[in-house]
């Protein structure tokens, strides 16, 4: 009997293995049915662990709403650069658990990295805020580059171009990710409107708020009690948010700040909406829809915009309407932009490819692209050598490819490749 | 997409290597270090959740086929992210997924808070820890959008065709 049982499972392994070899890939792509569009775009900024970020989002999301003033609000997250600095903390999972036996596994990592649930001895608590305040100095003192910043300012840029007012919301570390872009997007010669871009920061361990913004940092928040203790230039904290099992760090977004039956998430929001209320419109003039492409670049005249779609139609400055959709911005001075978007209606799946043409300029550029889909945005960089003027337009340069599919509920899916 | 044929031979695969017995548990009752032994886990009926997290949706929901089903789908994806992601690419791909799926949590649940749960939960052992570390890698620098709509848009299971 055991032998035929063997070889059964002898049999059962190859099977597997055969549908293994057979089945297609398990990933599959976000689907969405609605075309909206948004007048307010406002982005949440994770702390040091990206693990808290979706649970944070998604909370803040849920406080807004999807409308403020009748106007339609879309909430994105951007990931923070951490820049290698978390990547001890599996490490420091297996020694802590070979340390503290007796503590649960699920209880230490949520510890380590969304908050400091009851049950944890004491001096694994020290440990865990020592921990996080080391990771946001690490962090403070590194600083961040314009490759680091490149997507979400490409994002800003392109809602912007869209006449979106833009909130941004980081939490903890998310604090310098927030200032750094601020800074990026409001000076030099290509600045958006300082007017149509805010911060309102949660639990900041920075100095300021760039722009002025507001801020909510708890009296009761020990991680960034810690750093200003430890002589960093630390915002005064403003608010008391009682202390609660969820997070005894009193430094978590979704455990503390945001959590339904404490008096942060209340302040919070009202002071989201007031920032809201004082934006102003940029004055974009680009259409949205579910697929928009816009592009700058430095100061030289012009670089052009090429969009293939499905059926082949070339829509570039000398045939701006195409099949689906239009190139409906063509600046041709410093910095552009120049902007494509799609219909809602005339959305066909197929891929549409990305190009660019240096048309005209005395040196080398840059090409900043960004593409947004309902799913997100990419933002991508051309170095641009040689002037080609027309000769370009047959051949441009391409920087990406949207795939849309159709599924079977009927909705449209994007990948940007 | 899974055909029948494939569906047919993976069936008959589960139900023979259920037959295995040997110290330290069953294919159908498997033990605890067998169950964190690997990053991917024990997933002895293939729903794409692991069999823990499995449990403890059933036991901690146990009146709420709704919030079940909410966070089984973001369980699933989670999965995906620690076992079948190896570049920035899959995970750009996945991302979205994972965000609709936690949609659905909130939307349903009408808190994200049993989002963190999952993960933790997820993220048991050092090898997961380091899984997640590493698809998380991929999404630094990077923007999402979180998707809104209604819950037969959010959700692979429309809600309302579930009893409580």
């Amino acid at each position: 009997m055991q032998s035929f049982i063997r070889g059964m499972q002898k049999i059962a392994v190859l099977l597997t293995v055969i549908f293994s070899i057979t089945s297609t890939p398990t990933i599959s792509f976000a689907s969405v049915t609605t075309c909206a569009t948004a007048n307010y775009s406002v982005i949440y900024i994770n702390g040091i662990w990206t693990t808290d970020a979706k649970s944070a989002a998604l909370e803040l999301q849920r406080a807004i709403g999807t409308t403020y003033n009748g106007q339609a609000v879309k909430v994105s997250i951007a990931y923070n650069k951490t820049h290698g600095k978390t990547s001890d903390l599996a490490e420091v999972f297996q020694q802590k658990l070979s340390e503290y036996p007796g503590v649960a596994a699920e209880l230490l990592i949520k510890g380590l990295t969304s908050g400091i649930g009851f049950g944890l001895p004491d001096p694994l608590i020290d440990f865990i805020h020592s921990y996080n305040m080391g990771k946001i100095r690490d962090a403070d003192s590194v600083g961040y580059s314009d490759e680091d910043l490149r997507d979400i300012v490409g994002f800003i840029r392109g809602s912007i171009t869209e006449n979106q007012k833009i909130l941004l919301v980081p939490h903890s570390q998310g604090n310098l990710y927030a200032n750094s872009a601020y800074a990026a997007l409001t000076s030099g010669s290509d600045a958006i409107p300082a007017g149509s871009i805010k911060i309102v920061g949660i639990a900041s361990p920075a100095a300021y708020v760039g722009g002025d913004g507001d801020y909510v940092s708890s009296t009761n928040d020990l991680v960034i009690n810690g750093l200003r203790a430890s002589s960093l230039s630390v915002l005064p904290a403003n608010l008391a948010v009682s202390i609660t099992t969820d997070d005894l760090s009193g430094h978590g977004m979704t455990e503390v700040y945001l959590n339904p039956t404490r008096e942060g998430r209340a302040e919070i929001i009202k002071r989201i909406k007031n920032a809201l209320s004082s934006l102003l419109e940029p004055g974009g003039q680009g259409g949205q829809g579910p697929i928009t492409v816009t592009l700058t670049w430095g100061a030289q005249p012009d670089v052009d915009l090429h969009v293939f779609e499905p059926d082949g139609t070339h829509v570039y400055y000398q045939n701006k309407q195409g099949t689906v959709g239009m190139l409906d911005l063509d600046v041709t001075d410093s910095h552009g932009p120049e902007h494509y978007f799609t219909s809602c209606g005339l959305l066909q799946p197929g891929a549409y490819k990305i190009g660019v043409n240096y048309f005209y300029g005395n040196s080398a550029e840059v090409a900043t692209i960004t593409i947004t889909t309902p799913l997100g945005s990419v933002t991508r960089n051309v170095l641009l050598n040689t002037v080609l003027g027309t000769t370009g337009n047959s051949s441009p340069i391409m920087v990406s490819t949207i795939v849309v599919t159709r599924n079977v509920n009927g909705s449209y899916d994007f990948q940007v490749i | 997409m899974i055909n029948d044929g494939s569906k047919i031979l993976l069936m008959t695969s589960f139900i023979i290597l259920s037959a295995c017995s040997g110290s330290g548990g069953t294919a159908s009752n498997p033990s605890p270090s067998a169950e964190s032994a690997t990053v991917a886990g024990v997933d002895a009926d293939h729903d794409g959740v692991r069999d823990d997290v499995n449990r403890y949706i059933a036991a901690t929901y146990p009146n709420s086929a709704k919030s079940r089903s909410a966070l089984m789908q973001y369980a699933k994806s989670v999965q995906t992210s620690f076992v079948n992601v190896s570049t920035a690419r899959h995970a750009a791909t996945l991302e979205p997924q994972l965000l609709r799926a936690g949609a659905c949590v909130t939307a349903t649940m009408g808190s994200a808070t049993a989002i963190t749960e999952i993960d933790a939960r997820m993220a048991n052992s050092p090898a997961r820890v380091k899984a997640r570390s590493n698809y998380e890698g991929y999404l630094e620098g990077k923007v999402f959008t979180i998707p809104s709509g209604d819950l037969a848009t959010l959700c692979d299971v429309n809600p309302a065709s579930l009893l409580n």
